[in-house]
């Protein structure tokens, strides 16, 4: 498996905006089939990583590679990417059914003033029935819960039958329970052979499920399996003042700020 | 009702009204969902600038509002996108500048002054035949593009980003909206007036947005709102004889009113029953 091109490959990267700099020397790749989560805390620049890998952000140095092309210039090659934002609060009320939000992610591929073939139902359909929301295709938005939503953004990215899936936050506001039966289907696209990089800040239910995990805080400051990357570690980058002089390789001992507090459910992060 | 028919100006006010109505309500479906009826007060009031310029170089100031409006329309998205300033602060900058812009340029020529009123209000009695075939022609290319892009113009709507996402031009598809808004104003101010218009184009959406959570009905909604808000005003206007404009939105708004009241998406709030599924 390591052997083959990643297909995600960033050497580098910073990101400066006007006021700040979002990402700076970040390198990591993912490879194919493989399930990465990128963790840390809010303002750590994962958002802006997505966007880098999706295209829509350039980085001011470094290189960034998807499928071995620059995201910028895939092109008709985008379509291999599917993408789940982040929740957006305006969206929840929007009066449209579950069916026409999942044919939105083939849209792209449908082309501009023409209406979707028969084959787009069908690869909508298919997408409905890969998460389990078929039942749900006539249900309006405004009507469904939290984990139902998710669901249906999921089913809207892969409805482009994407070889790539990059999500947001995807369980930031869905209950634990659905949580863990979202990140259960992540599990057997993953087994399908979906290459997967979820970004989260919750590291327990997240570690759980990843082939590797990546610890964000402006720079990269760990990636490992999830076995490696233990708890204290990962809070260092996540909360820890001083969290840049972690380094890629073995775990440093570090002692976790007072600052912090654990909730029992996050401790183990390798479950 | 009957002897209204036969006058000339009433039926090209009814008909005018006919295609405002169905105009307004099908862009104000994206301008509420999208969230954008400060851009929709902006550029109208942006169409004054336009109605003046056209006024002092004698040509017909329908044409000269749609290329202004065009312009400011496509200026204030121009300036949002640099990132540089807030959309709200842009439109708060042109909205005041644009409308001072034609009040100095009439201040230059006297004596247009009660033309100018009918523009500001809306008058049943300013549809000139010129202005009705203007309006129509409009409102063919507004509808049209519409129904071309009624797909795309969903997703931009949406969620803009995973429109880009997914391979649409949502930037340009974008501009393509803030054009349609700009006929919209343009086509409807004879009869509604600059300054009501950016209320019947928010209003009868706003009414259906209340009353169904599916998009086809709520356009579908909207239209029957806008439609009997314009057709009923105009009616009511001749009646009893008060300003088009002012019947219009008023009438339009009652519509608001009754659709709040009958929400169901309010009752479901109130209840607190929180989601089927």
């Amino acid at each position: 498996m390591n052997e083959a091109q990643p297909t995600v490959d960033l050497r580098d990267v910073t990101v400066e905006f006007r006021y700040h700099t979002a990402l700076e020397d970040i390198s990591l790749h993912v490879h194919p089939g493989e399930l990465l989560a990128v963790v840390g805390p809010n303002g750590a620049g994962k958002t802006t990583l997505l966007k880098v890998l999706l295209g829509t952000i350039r980085p001011t140095r470094g290189t960034v590679r998807v499928f071995g092309r620059e995201p910028w210039r895939l092109g008709e090659q985008r379509r291999r990417i599917g993408y789940v934002p982040q929740r957006t609060t305006g969206i929840s009320n929007f009066p449209v059914r579950v069916r026409d939000v999942v044919m939105m992610g083939r849209y792209g591929r449908i082309g501009v003033g023409r209406r979707p073939s028969p084959e787009d139902h069908e690869a909508a359909q298919r997408a409905m029935d890969r998460v389990g929301i078929a039942h749900l295709r006539e249900e309006p938005i405004p009507r469904l819960s939290g984990g139902q939503r998710q669901r249906t953004f999921l089913a809207r990215a892969l409805a482009s039958d994407p070889e790539l899936l990059l999500l947001d936050e995807p369980t930031t506001g869905v209950d634990i329970l659905a949580s863990e039966t979202f990140y259960e289907l992540l599990d057997r696209l993953r087994s399908n052979g979906i290459t997967i990089l979820v970004v989260s800040h919750d590291i327990g239910v997240v570690a759980a499920h990843a082939d590797s995990v990546a610890c964000i805080n402006q720079r990269l400051t760990l990636h490992g399996r999830p076995e490696e990357v233990k708890s204290g570690a990962v809070l260092a980058c996540m909360y820890g003042p001083h969290a840049t002089f972690l380094d890629h390789g073995p775990v440093p001992h570090m002692v976790v700020g007072e600052h912090v507090h654990l909730r029992p459910d996050e401790k183990d992060g390798d479950g | 009702m009957a002897e209204a028919i036969h006058y000339g100006f009433m039926q090209r006010a009814l008909l005018a009204g006919l295609i405002i109505g169905a105009v307004c309500a099908v862009v104000g479906v994206y301008v509420v969902l999208r969230g954008m009826s400060f851009i929709g007060a902006g550029i109208a009031h942006a169409s004054f600038g336009g109605v003046a310029i056209g006024f002092v170089l004698g040509v017909n100031p329908m044409v000269t509002a749609v290329l202004f409006c065009l312009l400011v329309a496509w200026g204030i998205g121009a300036v949002a996108r640099r990132g540089e300033v807030r959309e709200d602060t842009a439109i708060g900058v042109f909205f005041a500048a644009t409308m001072a812009l034609g009040i100095l340029v009439i201040g230059l020529t006297r004596g247009y002054q009660v033309d100018l009123y009918a523009y500001l209000f809306g008058s049943i009695l300013a549809v000139s035949p010129a202005d009705l075939w203007m309006s129509v022609a409009l409102g063919v290319v507004v509808l049209a593009t519409v129904g071309v892009l009624f797909k795309e113009l969903l997703s931009i709507t949406f969620d803009p980003e995973m429109a880009e996402v997914t391979g649409l031009p949502a930037g340009r598809l974008h501009y393509v909206l803030l054009a349609l808004i700009a006929l919209t104003v343009v086509l409807s101010m004879k009869v509604v007036g600059i300054v009501l218009v950016s209320a019947l184009i928010v209003t009868p959406a706003a009414a259906a947005y209340q009353l169904t959570e599916d998009f086809r009905k709520m356009m579908a909604l909207s239209v029957a709102a806008g439609l009997f808000a314009t057709v009923g005003g105009l009616l009511l206007s001749y009646w009893l004889n008060t300003g088009s404009g002012a019947t219009i939105v008023l009438l339009t708004t009652a519509v608001f009113l009754v659709a709040l009241a009958l929400s169901p998406r309010r009752r479901r709030r109130r209840s607190g029953t929180p989601d089927a599924g």
